[in-house]
């Protein structure tokens, strides 16, 4: 069971990672790697290319089993568990790369989400209307997703995500290539999602700015292990993390 | 989309044709060619049916295999009743294929098309190896009972095609638009808590039940059955159905079965060219209009009605 911390930053540990480690043949992608998600923050999980970002989605989703190391969901063992059983335990991640039906429309697309339920098929229609009036997706139903400008494609994945009915959004880079506006409205939607809906967020995200506005917290990965943890402001000026980022080229 | 009701309710009216033609229709040759022609229908619209999870089941021949034989080792040897044998065949195909998905739907791509040849030749080569069922000449004698004789071709023609209406309803279900989903991208659903194993191996006992009944029909409607009539070339058939008919559409598979069963029996008079045959009308309706028939109808009509604005 873990500890209910309560602070300020949000509520109880709802998602708990211990000593995570995975390699890949002779590559340590993740390794000694431990965090907290608490209940109702946005979490920022931030560092450079190859740091293990997506891997850590893989490995908290269940689509790979960690080498050694445990995971706990809501107080739960989920160390090992398939893909399908922590997403029916409410934590649903996207895609960094192709995480939409390309050749589905934006309707069907949605529906794929909400068939871990059993619906009658109004009711399923009524989720895929209500999720895609959420994500500005409403006038583009019969769109075949491939079809959509980039911006919706990003949008889309994440209405993927929402109609599972997520308790924890995994976001792995949404905003990446998103022009101005369309970042100002994505982080107004992670916003409404987390007042409104209840929601927890763990976001992945490249874009600085972003993560300063959108963040309660922020978690920094270099090659795979844990480098900096603390609020956006001072996480930002930490000398390693600068470090981190600029000395990469070498 | 063109074809929603209209198209349904031309294939029902299709449908009560076949029946009602095999029911009056004096010649035994036109009545058996119309039961092969729903029978290839079957078998390539079950092949059809896996590739909409991606994978190209080469297998399809072997639970065509299982069903006949399942229906005919029942009905010959242990001389069970000609329903109870015609219902175990798409159930015993249905469980061979629920073990055979469960094992080999883990690999993809050219890795499942090889498995599944591999398994559908050590099958064949099973029947052939045991001679208690008839080693390499196979079974004879399945009939249907006196009362249903005269009707057979009928009552065939009604399974098979209700057959097909099953899988066309499946496919246009949540069911179909989930097989779709994993053909596009496996990862999405898996995201959202669906077990991909699961439903690609339901796809397969599916089709592999269809294939199965379309056997144990098969096996009455022929009174003999052997080895060599399922081989892998009766799948590499169905997949010429499938291109020559158009694979974007369910009612491709039907005509293309339609067509080349039909052309077939105008070339088996030159059986050494028959392959070559097929082989050069799958290129060139790959090369010329790869939509298929199905595709070709469909561009036609678009200019049609292009034409008439
Ligand atoms: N399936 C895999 N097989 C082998 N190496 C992998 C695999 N997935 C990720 N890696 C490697 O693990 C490291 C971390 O990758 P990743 O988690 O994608 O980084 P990030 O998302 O932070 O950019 C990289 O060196 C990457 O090449
Ligand atoms: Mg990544």
């Amino acid at each position: 069971m873990s500890a209910a911390a309560s602070t300020p930053a949000g509520g109880e540990v709802i998602l708990r990672a211990e000593k995570l480690e995975r390699r890949f043949g002779g590559l340590t992608a993740v390794s000694d790697f431990s965090f907290e998600l608490r209940e109702g923050e946005i979490l920022g999980l931030i560092g450079p290319n190859g740091a293990g970002k997506s891997t850590t989605f893989n490995l908290i989703s269940g689509f790979i089993r960690p080498s050694s190391g445990r995971l706990f969901l809501k107080g739960r063992d989920i160390t090992g568990a398939s893909a399908k059983k922590i997403s029916r335990l409410g934590l649903v991640r996207t895609f960094q790369h192709d995480s939409l039906l390309s050749e589905m429309s934006v309707a069907d697309n949605i529906l794929i989400g909400t068939y871990h339920q059993r619906l009658a098929h109004d009711k399923r229609m009524e989720k895929v209307r209500e999720v895609a009036s959420m994500t500005g997706l409403a006038d583009h139903l019969e769109t075949i997703a491939g079809n959509l400008p980039h911006g919706l494609q990003r949008m889309l994945s994440i209405a993927i995500a929402l109609a599972a009915e997520p308790q924890i959004l995994c976001l792995d880079e949404p905003l990446t290539g998103l022009q101005g506006a369309e970042v100002g409205a994505a982080l107004d939607l992670f916003e409404r999602l987390r007042t409104k809906h209840g929601l927890t967020i763990l976001l992945v995200e490249h874009n600085m700015r972003a993560v300063m506005r959108a963040c309660d917290r922020v978690i920094v990965l270099n090659y795979g292990r844990l480098l900096a943890e603390g609020p956006p402001e001072a996480v930002s000026r930490d000398e390693t993390v600068i470090e981190a980022y600029l000395g990469r080229g070498r | 989309m063109w074809n929603r009701s209209p198209g349904l309710w031309i294939c029902v009216a299709l449908a009560v044709g076949a029946v009602i033609f095999a029911l009056l229709a004096t010649n035994p040759y036109n009545t058996s060619l119309v039961v092969w022609i729903l029978t290839n229908a079957v078998l390539a619209s079950a092949l059809r049916f896996v590739l909409q999870i991606g994978e190209l089941n080469i297998a399809t021949a072997a639970f065509f295999g299982i069903g006949a034989y399942a229906t005919s080792i029942t009905a010959v040897f242990l001389g069970w009743p000609f329903w109870l044998t015609l219902l175990l065949a798409p159930i015993v195909a249905g469980a061979f294929s629920a073990l055979f998905g469960w094992v080999t739907l883990r690999t993809k791509g050219p890795y499942f098309l090889l498995i599944s040849f591999a398994v559908t030749e050590v099958i064949r080569l099973i029947y052939t190896q045991t001679n208690a069922i008839g080693g390499n000449s196979g079974l004879i004698g399945m009939f249907p009972p006196m009362a249903i004789d005269a009707y057979y071709p009928a009552l065939a023609v009604a399974l098979l095609a209700a057959t097909l209406f099953v899988l066309y309803g499946v496919e246009r279900s949540d069911l179909g638009r989930l097989f779709k989903a994993i053909e596009n991208n496996d990862a999405i659903p898996r995201s959202v808590g669906l077990n991909v194993i699961y439903l690609k191996v339901l796809c397969v006992v599916i089709a592999s039940a269809a294939v199965g009944l379309a056997g144990g029909v098969h096996a009455y409607a022929n009174n003999v059955i052997a080895p060599s009539d399922f081989t892998y070339f009766v799948a590499i058939l169905a997949l010429a159905y499938v291109k020559i008919g158009g694979e974007g559409h369910p009612f491709g598979p039907v005509l293309g079965a339609t067509v080349l069963t039909l052309v077939g029996q105008w070339v088996a008079g030159i059986s050494a060219w028959e392959n070559i045959f097929y082989g050069a009308v799958i290129v060139v309706t790959l090369l010329v209009f790869p939509g298929g028939l199905v595709g070709l109808a469909a561009r036609a009509r678009g200019l049609v009605t292009r034409g008439a604005r």
